[in-house]
């Protein structure tokens, strides 16, 4: 039996799951012409009992990295609010290249929002984030970016220290809140 | 009868090492055997096996061997490892003291030594 009927099908795959895989596709196959169906019957046949090969790709590689046994995926929301915290640190770094003199709040915070999200990203990724640390990270975040606004509305002296604006505190309380919430909803494997 | 997806999620691991534990075996057998043992009510998608083969080969209890099929085709054999064997046994009690208090609850209507007796749902408890 010509092993290539599935070749196409597996294409993109790693070469021992393709050949895996089409070990198993091939079995079926020769029991669905064993059944009485045609060859392209018998093939199609195969292919939906197998499901998507680079699903099952994508999965196996997930779960058979042995360099991280505890990895989990991010969720979209996750992975939003990650990138959230990366596109502020990126609005930040920009006030802070336009301003003449930034001042030393500014700095820190571009670069405390950018390894925070980096180090939020990372701990997610390895589901090792304690519950707590989240919850207290995201709040501390979201505090933190409040009580900025309110000074910012009411002490114009939060505009000059962290050129920062209104809006952009806003937009930072937002995503801690966002934050706040994918990070506590963080996914335990289970063993 | 389908079986939920979350229970086949839940014992898939299980399975997979109790079949491995009469002798190595590939992908397409496990499947089958599957499908044999359950009299057919149980019906694993065959893509569902082979990431809980991989997880199972990266937690270090089963390994694997490529070796030929009869017809000449590269074959992928798992077996189980030493390390399989308290795991499966654990397995095994957690299922058992689950099957034990399912049993209690639905079949004979007694309660769990200890606690208070439940209203037997499908068999009336003898008159004395």
């Amino acid at each position: 039996m010509n092993s290539n009927l599935f070749s196409s099908d597996l294409a993109g795959l790693p070469t021992q799951l393709a050949a895996e895989l089409e070990d198993h596709l091939m079995e079926s196959l020769e029991a669905g012409l064993r059944s009485g169906m045609s060859a392209e019957e018998a093939r199609q046949s195969a292919l939906r009992s197998l499901g998507s090969p680079l699903e099952i790709a994508r999965r196996c590689l997930r779960e058979s990295d042995p360099r991280e046994p505890h990895r989990v995926p991010m969720t979209p929301q996750q992975r939003v609010a990650v990138v959230g915290w990366l596109l502020l640190a990126m609005g930040f770094a920009s006030r802070v290249c336009e301003a003449n003199e930034p001042s030393h709040g500014s700095i820190a915070a571009c670069l405390g929002f950018s390894a925070g999200s980096l180090a939020m990203a990372f701990l997610i990724r390895r589901a090792r984030i304690p519950r707590g640390l989240a919850i207290g990270l995201s709040l501390g975040l979201t505090g933190a970016a409040v009580v900025g606004l309110l000074q910012a509305a009411w002490h114009p002296w939060i505009q000059s220290s962290l050129a920062l604006t209104p809006a952009a505190l806003t937009v930072l309380a937002l995503f801690g809140a966002l934050s706040g919430g994918a990070l506590s909803a963080t996914p335990r494997r289970t063993a | 009868m389908k079986i939920s997806k979350d229970l086949n999620a839940a014992s898939a691991s299980a399975i997979v090492l109790g079949i491995l534990r009469t002798g190595e075996s590939y992908g397409y057998a496990i499947v089958q055997k599957v499908r044999e043992l359950s009299g057919g009510e149980v019906e694993w998608t065959d893509g569902m096996l082979y990431p809980i083969l991989h997880r199972l080969e990266a937690d270090g209890l089963i390994g694997a061997r490529w070796g030929e099929s009869e017809t000449g085709r590269k074959r992928k054999y798992y077996q189980l490892t030493a390390q399989a064997r308290p795991v499966m046994e654990d397995d095994r009690r957690q299922w058992q003291t689950v099957n034990a208090i399912l049993h209690g609850l639905w079949v004979t209507g007694d309660a769990l030594p200890n606690t208070h007796p439940h209203e037997a749902v499908t068999a009336p408890v003898p008159a004395r």
